[in-house]
């Protein structure tokens, strides 16, 4: 009998919490509502390291964009132009250095003043021998980093402290490349972490907890719930504060799987969702308050080449493929034209782009069967396909990652189309992303031959790191002393020092590029964002909406 | 008693030990770096190689597996390869929600799967007991990701009744009961998306072990001697079947700490499942071992847990 009770007790119980717990939820629904807040989805977890020199995830940095701010800031043109904490700066003219004004009025979430001597600390937290985030090479070129890296010198030598506001900074060299690329421009706060070990900083309360975390930005953290959320609140001490930036109080951002964000975001319950998959674009369209934007993103895929392999070591046959895959059908067909073409490894929107170069780079399947002939593969036994120049059958493998659905599909496009220019594929079953990096990335690798990747691109337009002969990403093993001296040229030489110049250059290099083919340059997929219209004043560019440097303006109705 | 738990206590560690052989061997020979994710066109060849010394990945596999398990002996359970913080405090954060979770979801098992279980076994092959048994092959059947999204769609957004997403509501300021009350009303729709599979599992058992005990020599006794049909119920089979699930709770005990990977990510609910999942993508094995570990000795005490209430329930066994 006593079971009994205690059964109905317990079921009792549950249900009134359950009854209570839903009275309670919906009665504090109203608390927030004089707040200015929107709500914003991430598709994955953040890491939860907010710190501008620790984080690694593409998630934190959307909460560090808008919590830290930085020197300056980047264009619709991908350059270096926006005043953000410097109210401004100039280059000498043989770029081998730059003088640096902040502005007074900037201060720290804790209302310390924000001067040099934060800017300072930071470029020395990166350059130290301890530090275990992987953005040296933005302070390498400060003349004398290298040393105080490696423990020779006590200080940067290229860094000269004028005043509390005012700077120089020498560089190891002259150096065409943009600003963003050679100088590290998001400060910490010195006083929060002077006297704190650099190696183990991860772990430390000032990067990982709400209470501890200060900024520089337009937000400031208020709370992080590991895996959940991260709620960003207004900061009183922005230097924007005082012209009423930014406009909203609050941004609420949400772990959120993408089917159910997109309900979500149906139903008006988040104002906001990011980075969304080209198959999804129809089925926002129809909703009603959502709008969608779309641009260019900065990354591209790739068919990448082992130039070193027998088999592809030839560049008319890599030229060959080049002009053998229908790259446009990807672009209309898989990606329902929310992408672009891309013939070159310079973003289309960045200044330094050739439209002119586009031309050399099309479908053309005759030209594709010419140069195979030209170079020796000739269909000899009537199969259909061609045979390699001693006659022996030619088969190319492909490999591809799981995880990017339009990818996945293309593999089975660039099969079709080489079969159909005679060139037999082995097209193999796609891996975990982390197993094919693994191999691709192994310099001893002899087994791969093609396969499928993508690249994020920086603002500048210099190939050295991706296309580089020794350049640790340049798994396509592709060495031409050529590329190398035109690289070169387009970040030392003098004719680089002009905008004109160095676009020209670049261009030069390209060409070279085209011709050696050490990848076939697919598409570069758009960046789409979906907000409800209730939120005003949303810019976008190819970082998307919430990238864009005018979220401080936004407002909701 | 206290000599069977010590002498069963004793005889999980070899088990542990060869687990944790077992799990170490199989991820040293998975393909995939743990490094090959974190590269992009700035790791340049002395930071990677500084990583791999930092996690101690340029010591052959024995070494590493000897001070993993010297430090996992010690408690301290490493520094995550993908996010470079400790591994425990990765866990503490989310062990927590994903036992919450558990717990309730086990809850809306038992009490929904016992029942319905009788209520079939007391009217074999009825229309009643038709319906329950198709509704169990559907329940059984239906992938957790739609059963999810099902009730996210009914209740989170057309009925609005409960929360769609997330363990609590952000920025809410919420303190003590009103706090705890926001938990629960979030954990509902996870949890009962948990419960559905067990649930349709469970009243089979139920179902099964109950039509079981009626057919019995001891069932036939008590009827004969001319006990209500209702005590005959109570006294008599049920308490003989509900022996069976006493194993099925042991297992269930063991699995409250692995959390739920589907469930976990379609609800945005930050248990160790989708920890675990992330952990698998980009093969950040300190944290995998971790879990793994942690999940195979709950289960391990969860077992030993069952075989020391089978005395409780079922006097006829004893532990001496």
């Amino acid at each position: 009998m006593k079971k009994r009770k205690i059964g109905i007790l317990s079921l009792a119980v549950v249900m009134g919490l359950s009854v209570f717990a839903t009275a309670c939820a919906s009665k504090s629904s109203g608390d927030g509502a004089k707040k200015k807040s929107i709500t914003a989805t991430m598709n994955s977890t953040f890491d939860g390291k907010f710190n501008p020199a620790l984080y690694d995830s593409i998630y934190d940095a959307y909460i560090l964009d808008q919590s830290f701010a930085s020197l300056w800031k980047q264009d619709e043109k991908l350059e270096t132009s926006i005043p953000d904490l410097a109210e401004s700066w100039k280059e000498s003219e043989k770029k081998d250095g730059v003088t640096i004004k902040l502005r007074k009025d900037a201060k720290w979430s804790d209302g310390k003043p924000l001067t040099v001597d934060d800017m300072i600390f930071t470029w020395k937290f990166i350059a130290d021998k301890e530090y275990s985030g992987s953005r040296f090479e933005y302070v390498e070129s400060i003349k004398g980093a290298k040393e105080y890296h490696e423990g020779k010198a006590k200080e940067i030598e290229g860094i000269k402290r004028v005043d509390d506001y005012n700077l120089e900074l020498t560089f190891d060299k002259s150096d065409a490349r943009d600003l963003s690329t050679k100088v590290w421009s998001t400060p910490m706060p010195k006083h929060i972490f002077e006297n704190k070990p650099v190696k183990t900083l991860e772990n430390d309360p000032a990067v990982k907890k709400a209470e501890n975390i200060v900024t520089s930005g337009p937000f400031t953290i208020k709370e992080i719930k590991a895996g959940e959320f991260v709620v960003l609140e207004k900061n009183k001490n922005f230097y924007g504060a005082a012209e009423g930036k930014p406009k909203l109080d609050q941004i609420v951002w949400k772990v959120l799987q993408e089917d159910v964000a997109i309900g979500a975001l149906k139903e008006g319950k988040v104002d906001m969702v990011s980075r969304i998959k080209p198959s999804s674009f129809e089925t926002i369209k129809g909703f009603k308050d959502v709008e969608l934007v779309e641009d260019t993103d900065l990354g591209y895929q790739y068919l990448g080449f082992r130039t070193d392999h027998p088999k592809l070591a030839d560049k008319k046959v890599r030229r060959a493929i080049a002009y053998a895959i229908n790259r446009e059908q990807m672009v209309t067909g898989l990606l329902k034209g929310h992408g672009t073409l891309l013939s070159t490894p310079v973003s289309p929107k960045s200044w330094a782009y050739s439209k002119d170069l586009d031309a050399d780079y099309s479908y053309d399947p005759a030209k594709a069967k010419a140069l195979l002939a030209e170079a020796g593969y000739k269909d000899t036994n009537g199969d259909g396909f061609v045979e390699d120049p001693a006659g022996k059958p030619y088969v190319l493998s492909l490999e591809f990652p799981k995880g990017n659905q339009v990818r996945e599909q293309s593999a089975k496009l660039i099969r079709e189309d080489l079969e159909k220019a005679g060139i037999k594929i082995d097209l193999k079953q796609p891996k975990d992303f982390a197993a094919l990096a693994e191999t691709v990335q192994q310099k001893a690798d002899k087994t791969m031959e093609m396969w499928l990747m993508g690249w994020t691109t920086d603002v500048d337009p210099n190939p050295k790191n991706i296309y580089g002969s020794a350049a640790e990403s340049n798994y396509y093993r592709w060495k031409s002393p050529e590329s190398d001296k035109s690289i070169s040229v387009s970040m030392y030489d003098q004719k680089a020092f002009t905008k004109e110049g160095r676009k020209a250059l670049i261009k030069d290099w390209t060409k070279i590029f085209q011709q050696d083919s050490p990848v076939v340059l697919l598409y570069s997929q758009n960046v789409i964002d979906a907000y409800n219209k209730r939120i005003t004043g949303v810019q976008y560019d190819y970082r998307g909406a919430l990238g864009h440097p005018s979220f401080v303006d936004w407002d909701v109705k | 008693m206290v000599k069977y738990i010590t002498r069963r206590l004793l005889g999980t560690i070899p088990m542990i030990v060869l687990i944790s052989i077992i799990l170490f061997t199989l991820l040293q020979l998975a393909p995939g770096d743990p490094l090959a994710g974190k590269l992009d066109q700035h790791a340049d060849a002395n930071y990677i190689a500084k990583l791999k010394e930092d996690f101690g990945l340029d010591k052959p596999p024995v070494e590493q597996f000897f001070f993993w398990a010297k430090n996992f002996v010690q408690g301290n359970f490493g520094v995550s390869f993908d996010k470079k913080v400790l591994v425990q405090d990765l866990l503490s954060e989310r062990i927590g929600k994903t036992v919450f979770l558990g717990i309730v979801s086990l809850i809306f098992t038992y009490m929904i799967a016992i029942p319905l279980g009788i209520l079939s076994a007391n009217k074999p092959y009825s229309k009643l007991d038709y319906t329950l048994t198709s509704a169990s092959f559907i329940g059984f059947s239906m992938p957790s990701f739609f059963a999810g999204l099902l009730l996210i769609y009914l209740f989170g957004f057309q009925l609005g009744w409960f929360p769609y997403s997330g363990s609590e509501t952000e920025a809410s300021g919420y303190e003590g009961l009103e706090y705890l009350m926001d938990r629960l009303h979030h954990v509902i729709l996870p949890a009962m998306t948990l419960a559905i599979i067990n649930i349709a599992q469970y009243n089979r058992y139920v179902r099964a072990s109950v039509l079981d005990a009626k057919a019995q020599d001891y069932t036939r006794t008590a009827r004969s001697k001319g006990l209500s049909e209702s005590k005959v119920l109570r006294k008599h089979v049920l308490r003989n079947a509900l022996i069976p699930l006493v194993t099925l709770f042991g297992i269930d005990l063991g699995l409250l700490l692995s959390g739920a990977i589907i469930t976990e990510t379609i609800f945005g609910f930050p248990g160790v499942g989708q920890l675990y999942i992330q952990s698998i993508t980009t093969r950040d094995y300190p944290v995998v071992m971790a879990i793994t570990m942690m999940t195979s000795m709950a289960v391990l005490i969860g077992n030993l847990i069952a075989d020391i209430l089978y005395a409780f329930v079922d006097p006829r066994i004893k532990y001496d």
